[in-house]
């Protein structure tokens, strides 16, 4: 399956989809150090970022949020892309800042077209699902 | 996006690794948010100061920037640090942080930011005029700046205004644009809350309405608040909604100029229960350890007010270093030494490790602090009127 959408940074990557249906806070909700997901009651809670496609609406919280992308990268724990139903400023920041390949606004909703687990590559507006 | 070829440039690499990571940041955004072009703007000021909030990676991105060769081209002033960076081995603040929080000061320093560690630029040198386009992160002064002084700013994060600080531009959009400016609902307050002159029932109205409206320009009616009471109203209404700008018929300057700008057509009523709701909601505690005064950042007004009262309870006054400069050898100073009003510079409750000093609780007069005390600074909360607190 192939969908397209808009790109917000661009590169080409691979990898395993890690999803939320849920907006992510990254300030809080994720430790820079391990890129484990530690918001309590999150739908992620105890998963980890690091190398993943990260498949999400949206980011909450703080505007700081960027800067934990851009530890993560620093400490090579951050998400090899990131896929967003429609970008804010957080994240699209963070991705801009740590140089994460993200992508947003597709024809339906990335969050529901790919499956936790799946195989995921980013190649320009492009992004190749192995269902 | 349009940009000029100074920009492309810019955007390329010609003018080092800090711009053109700065502009990648302001078109990305721009490319977002539908802008078609960059335009300049007058003035920055960057959040995200406190190591409480940024941590490390704000520290490694900052020096990250200054190793890039980042100068900032219009003024730029800071939100607070941590720690009053001259008296916090006093005041007990924790070693480690305080160390690094000095490398961040520095960091922006070197970056040729003005240290004024202050959440009210507007009151330490950066008053932007009518009209002017700025790039402002806090979202207490960002509603200031757009509201009692009329300039132009979205609600920026720390990352995007230090990159309008480097480059000197904007992406055009939002609230830059004056058909975006227009009050979309219509407060009518119960007046008889504000008798007293105080800052604090302007704060839980400022709260309410970001909680109901959060998204929203609300016209407030019927009011005609004093500069202090302005920035207790605007400070609210960011904390708990993403407010930016607001109107008040006949007293601000936008709908002075042009009054369509406050017509709404619909209309909601904030009375009694409304602002009992809001304090039953943030007041945690009726005990507490400390008063803190001052979030945003206290001004002389506040300061008056304070240097009369009795009792021997510890109060810390938050302000911007620069006021206490300006004070010093005044009556005003030495009567708030006189009350035992200790003066807290370049920091405030929310951004210090209040917990780590060994803080369990704090009694304070802004929604503000209620909201973000809890889960920052680490202590519970008592939320009262100044006038209460000192009884």
């Amino acid at each position: 399956m192939i969908i397209r959408g808009e790109v917000v940074v661009e590169g080409e990557a691979e990898g395993v989809a890690l999803v939320s249906e849920e907006p992510i806070s990254f300030l809080g909700g994720i430790d820079p150090e391990t890129g484990e997901v530690v918001e309590k009651g999150h739908q992620l809670e105890g998963e980890s970022v690091g190398d993943k496609v990260l498949v999400f609406p949206h980011g909450k919280g703080s505007t700081v949020g960027s800067y934990v992308l851009y530890q993560l990268a620093r400490n090579g724990k951050a998400p090899v892309a990131i896929i967003n139903r429609s970008a804010e400023p957080i994240v699209a920041v963070g991705a801009i800042i740590a140089e994460i390949p993200m992508l947003h606004r597709f024809e339906m909703d990335p969050t529901e077209l790919i499956g936790n687990g799946e195989v995921v590559k980013i190649s320009g507006e492009n992004v190749i699902v192995e269902k | 996006m349009y940009l000029g070829e100074k920009q492309e440039k810019m955007l390329s690499g010609d003018r080092g690794g800090a711009v053109k990571k700065s502009m990648e940041i302001l078109v990305g955004l721009g490319d977002i948010f539908g802008a078609e072009r960059l335009i300049p703007i007058g003035s920055a000021h960057v959040s995200g100061i406190s190591m409480r909030t940024s941590g490390e990676a704000g520290l490694n991105f900052i020096e990250e920037m200054v190793d890039r060769g980042g100068r900032v081209s219009v003024p730029t002033t800071i939100n607070p640090a941590g720690i009053d960076l001259e008296n916090w081995r006093d005041m007990g603040a924790p070693k480690g942080m305080s160390e690094k929080q000095i490398r961040m000061v520095n960091a922006y320093k070197e970056l040729g930011a003005e240290p004024t560690c202050s959440c009210v630029p507007y009151l330490t040198g950066n008053k932007p005029s009518f009209g002017e386009h700025i790039s402002w992160s806090e979202s207490s002064a960002i509603v200031y700046g757009n509201s009692v002084l009329g300039a132009r700013t979205n609600r920026e994060g720390a990352p995007s205004a230090l990159a309008s600080a480097i480059t000197g531009l904007t992406p055009e959009y939002g609230y830059h644009l004056k058909e975006n400016r227009r009050g979309d609902i219509e407060v009518i307050p119960d007046t008889d809350l504000f008798g007293d002159g105080g800052t604090f029932p302007f704060s839980v109205l400022g709260y309410w309405i970001g909680e109901q409206f959060p998204e929203s320009v609300p016209v407030v009616r019927n009011v005609n608040p004093t500069p202090p009471q302005h920035k207790a109203l605007g400070a609210g209404m960011a904390a708990s909604g993403a407010v930016a700008l607001y109107h008040i018929p006949g007293v601000t300057p936008e709908v002075k100029k042009d009054p369509k700008v406050g017509e709404t057509g619909e209309e909601i009523f904030f009375g009694v229960e409304e602002h009992e709701q809001v304090v039953d909601r943030l007041d945690q505690t009726s005990d507490y350890d400390l008063i803190c005064v001052g979030c945003p950042h206290a001004s002389v007004d506040e300061l008056r007010s304070l240097s009369k009262r009795t009792g021997d309870r510890e109060i810390w006054a938050c302000i911007p270093r620069r006021l206490r400069d300006k004070l010093e050898g005044t009556e005003v100073f030495s009567n708030l030494r006189k009350s035992k009003v200790k003066l807290v510079c370049d920091t405030c409750m929310v951004v210090a490790p209040l917990s780590e000093m060994g803080y369990d609780s704090i009694a304070v007069n802004s929604t503000k602090a209620a909201h973000y005390a809890p889960s920052l600074a680490g202590v519970k909360v008592h939320l009262a009127s100044l006038e209460e607190m000192m009884e």
